[in-house]
């Protein structure tokens, strides 16, 4: 038997493996542990398990979560966030390999603004400090908002869209200035709004809702 | 046209392709505006005609990426999350281990960020295994996370006693290795109804005797030979060929009692 070790990743063997059949066989395995002895056992293992998971699930399974099929999970909120501050690292050529941005610590630069600077941003991009202050605790369902509005406050606010839109997917924070509240129960996750909702109940005139659903696409 | 994929086969050296249907589908839909791609995004029923599947949608998201189409991009990335996300649901279920919710996200999460760094140093052409088979690629990355996560916590998973009571189907090894069979050959449909059922129960297996079952039943390894070179349940596992043998009577007996308790 010849064998030959090759600067193939573990995660590309396998990967070849998974794509070669449905449910490997012996023979499969056999070879790809010839090609890649340095994986052998791992490659091994890998196969057990794809060979019992590959005959229980369809490749092309499609799965329906429950609820309204355009609103998304926290789960799927947060790797948004995770997914926008990553690429605007890239864009910025700070992406060393290696160092991941596993973490989904956003800097809330509208947290950081004093009250004078709030409300003025706040009529700039269309609203008042209601409206915004539910931006700032990621109150709204960040796919809800048009792309246009997203670079509306981008520019208004003189951030790149990237760090805008990792803010916007990052985490719901509790309000900021309802932080004294005696509360009877545990503090409880609250379900976002959707751009529309938010637009219509935060106190806003007739002209301003419509200035800002004019946004949607 | 859809760009050629660039990762290259390592036995032949041939370029891994995409199957003919996603390219026409991804053809069409390159000539399709961001509103109509983002609604059309949504649609998870493989039926509707206008339903984009999930290797079609990855290509469309890394081609807005390189073209710094970022609103595109980021109208495409949630439903294809969303997707993945509700196959996690099913194929990680909260019932599998004790953290299977913190491993669904691991593995959303390195999904997310190899859509951000595709392309980078580490990272070169990693999709294009997603472009070709969207299912088999994420099957793959999935098992890793699951066999990591189970390796560093070593859960080794006992049959639960609720499963006695779930109706699971009669089964003995002779039945199991010819429902085996037939999963890789694409088999018959009493096979294709029996086997999921089946599977569930080798899966729930104590480690080794899933190790030896799946080994000889499903694989096809012997389970030792007097052949040194020759690969066998024995070699693969490090123990003597009457171990193997030992662990796959006790698997037996453990899936026959659930004929049993039928």
């Amino acid at each position: 038997m010849i064998e030959t070790t090759t600067n193939v990743s573990l995660r590309d063997a396998m990967y070849a493996l998974s794509l070669s059949k449905k449910v490997p066989d012996a023979e499969l395995v056999d070879d790809f542990a010839r090609r890649y002895p340095q994986y052998a056992g791992a490659l091994t293992d890998f196969a057990i398990e794809l060979a019992v998971d590959g005959s229980m699930h369809d490749d092309e399974d499609e799965f329906e979560l429950p609820g309204e099929p355009e609103r998304i999970s926290p789960v799927v909120s947060r790797v948004m966030s995770i997914f926008e501050n990553r690429l605007f690292e890239v864009r910025e050529g700070r992406a060393a390999k290696g160092a991941r941005a596993s973490s989904i610590d956003v800097e809330n630069r509208l947290a950081t603004l004093d009250r004078e600077r709030f409300r003025k941003l706040a009529t700039r991009v269309g609203g008042n400090t209601v409206f915004l202050s539910k931006l700032r605790d990621r109150q709204i369902d960040p796919v809800t908002i048009p792309d246009r509005y997203c670079s509306h406050v981008a520019d208004e606010m003189g951030d790149p869209l990237d760090l805008v839109m990792a803010h916007l997917y990052a985490p719901p924070q509790k309000p900021v200035a309802r932080q004294f509240y005696k509360a009877d129960r545990k503090p409880a996750a609250i379900g976002r709004q959707t751009f529309e909702e938010a637009v219509r109940g935060s106190g806003l005139s007739n002209e301003q809702q419509i200035w800002l659903l004019a946004f949607r696409d | 046209m859809a760009s050629p994929l660039r990762k290259k086969k390592e036995d032949t050296g041939e370029l891994y392709t995409r199957p003919p249907h996603i390219e026409r589908k991804i053809d069409a839909a390159l000539g399709q505006d961001r509103t109509t791609l983002r609604a059309r995004a949504w649609i998870t029923a493989p039926g509707h005609p206008d339903f984009l599947p999930r290797e079609c949608l990855l290509h469309l998201i890394r081609d807005a990426i390189r073209r710094d189409d970022q609103p595109l991009a980021r109208a495409l990335v949630p439903p294809l999350v969303k997707r993945c996300e509700a196959n996690l649901h099913k194929t990680v279920p909260d019932g599998r281990m004790r953290n299977a919710e913190a491993v669904r996200e691991q593995i959303l999460s390195a999904f997310g960020l190899m859509l951000a760094e595709d392309g980078m140093e580490g990272h070169e052409d990693e999709l294009d295994y997603f472009e070709c088979s969207f299912g088999r690629a994420f099957r793959a990355l999935r098992i890793d996370y699951v066999r990591r996560e189970i390796s560093d916590r070593a859960e080794l998973v006992d049959l639960p006693e609720a499963f006695d009571e779930e109706g699971e189907p009669a089964f003995d090894d002779e039945e199991l290795g010819r429902l085996s069979s037939a999963a890789r050959m694409n088999g018959g449909q009493e096979a294709q109804v029996d086997l999921p059922r089946v599977l569930k129960a080798v899966s729930k297996l104590p480690h080794e005797e899933k190790r030896a079952i799946v080994l000889c039943r499903i694989l096809g390894y012997r389970d030792e030979s007097p052949d040194p070179n020759e690969r066998t349940a024995a070699t693969i596992c490090n123990v003597k060929g009457r171990t193997i043998r030992y662990r796959l009577s006790r698997a037996d007996k453990r899936l026959k009692r659930l004929k049993e308790g039928l």
